[in-house]
């Protein structure tokens, strides 16, 4: 993040206010912090007990010159990529205490609010978001309250961790293989590409892929995340929803029932049933099967001729 | 995710979570999101199928033959319960 982003970050927390954490701790509550921060953050370098950052910038400092291969710069990419390592672990440990804490006070209107306050800092800081702030802050608060639903005290928050893990994993894997390759001015790009995969826009991606996936949508301007719902079901609905798995499940690996399913889609009511790609029809299908609900159960078994 | 009304009672509930595992999902664990269950569930190969589910108030006998998978706060009936659920062995 460059300085004019760290400066968008700190004015967003100082101009809303928070009761949740000291300006300090609310620092540490957005994105983990940059890995090229300006030079007067650089100076904190030596504090012992951090993270590895001393050993960062003295590598950066013995590649800066180095043409391209050098192994200065193989080893400025191997401390980068612990730098960023230690950032991530922690701010997702930040993110833990903000949790438990929300636990305690749940229902105090004013914690959620602030750590509304911290989450819009932890977004990307572009400079609209600062002049646009007084404008967007009542709709953002919705964006909040549900993203702290979903994410911070829902069941996702480890699974999404985990995800950025190993995400970061792999984008280390990608980037120690390029390294003897690039010069000090890719292999600096390349290092902030890496960090670039521990942030909140990558937590908020993650999000919507796990809501595409399980049929949970978010309203794009309001930010509201809104989940299937389950209906209850008898007995003779869960038998046949089992039924009908089996059958859907063999219908989608065999590419010659193309027909047969753009037949069922039609049955069933699916918007779209003429499909000429078979995985296409076959995704469609399971899609639709994905939304079934018992009061379906019926319409489905008559479609596929059970 | 998936919603569960927490107006329903605990055998609505399991049947819901129960016609949803017959589509392949895997229920793992549960939050409580407002009056509302907030359910997750894992993805299983269409056609696979994770073994039986029940659910009982924690004070409740344990099911003969049945494991506990998860325990913690549901909304049954309106109320804020401990439950747990119970996968066949």
């Amino acid at each position: 993040m460059n300085a004019r982003g760290s400066f968008a970050l700190v004015v967003i927390g100082t101009i809303s206010g928070c009761a949740l954490t000291s300006g300090a701790d609310r620092q540490s509550l957005y994105n983990p912090p940059g890995i090229h921060p300006p030079t007067a953050v650089q100076s904190d370098a030596n504090i012992p007990g951090q993270v590895p950052i001393a050993q960062y910038y003295a590598a950066l400092k013995n590649a800066k010159d180095e043409a391209k291969g050098a192994s200065e710069i193989s080893d400025f990419v191997d401390k980068g990529i612990g730098l960023t390592s230690a950032y991530c672990l922690r701010w997702f440990q930040r993110l833990d205490e903000v949790q438990r804490r929300l636990d305690l006070q749940e229902k105090d209107f004013n914690v959620v609010r602030s750590l509304g306050t911290a989450l819009l800092g932890i977004g990307k800081a572009i400079p609209n978001w600062v002049t646009g702030y007084g404008a967007v802050n009542t709709a953002y608060s919705g964006i909040v309250e549900n993203f702290n639903e979903a994410v911070l005290a829902g069941p996702t928050t480890a699974k999404i961790k985990s995800q950025v893990l190993d995400m970061l994993q792999q984008s280390e894997i990608t980037l120690r293989r390029d390294a003897p390759g690039l010069t000090f001015a890719q292999a600096y790009s390349r290092i902030e590409l890496h960090t670039d995969t521990c942030t909140y826009s990558t937590v908020r991606d993650l999000l919507d892929s796990s809501l595409n996936a399980t049929k949970a949508t978010r309203d794009p301007k309001t930010g509201k995340i809104t989940t299937e719902s389950l209906q209850p079901a008898s007995a003779a609905q869960i038998a046949d929803a089992k039924t009908i798995t089996t059958r859907v499940a063999v219908l989608t690996k065999d590419s010659t029932k193309r027909d047969e399913i753009n037949r069922i889609l039609k049955a069933i009511g699916a918007p779209k049933f003429d499909f000429t790609d078979f995985d296409k029809a076959a995704s469609a299908l399971a899609s639709a099967h994905a939304g079934m609900k018992p009061d379906d159960t019926q319409k489905w078994k008559a479609a596929l001729g059970i | 995710m998936a919603t569960i009304s927490g107006a329903l009672t605990l055998t609505q509930i399991e049947s819901a979570i129960q016609f949803e595992e017959g589509k392949s999902n895997e229920f793992i664990s549960s939050g409580v999101s407002g009056k509302n269950n907030l359910v997750d569930f894992k993805k299983l190969p269409l056609g696979e199928f994770p073994k039986e589910l029940k659910l009982t108030l924690s004070t409740a006998a344990a099911p003969d033959g049945f494991s506990k998978i998860w325990q913690g706060a549901m909304i049954v009936s309106g109320k804020t319960e401990d439950v747990i659920a119970w996968r066949l062995a």
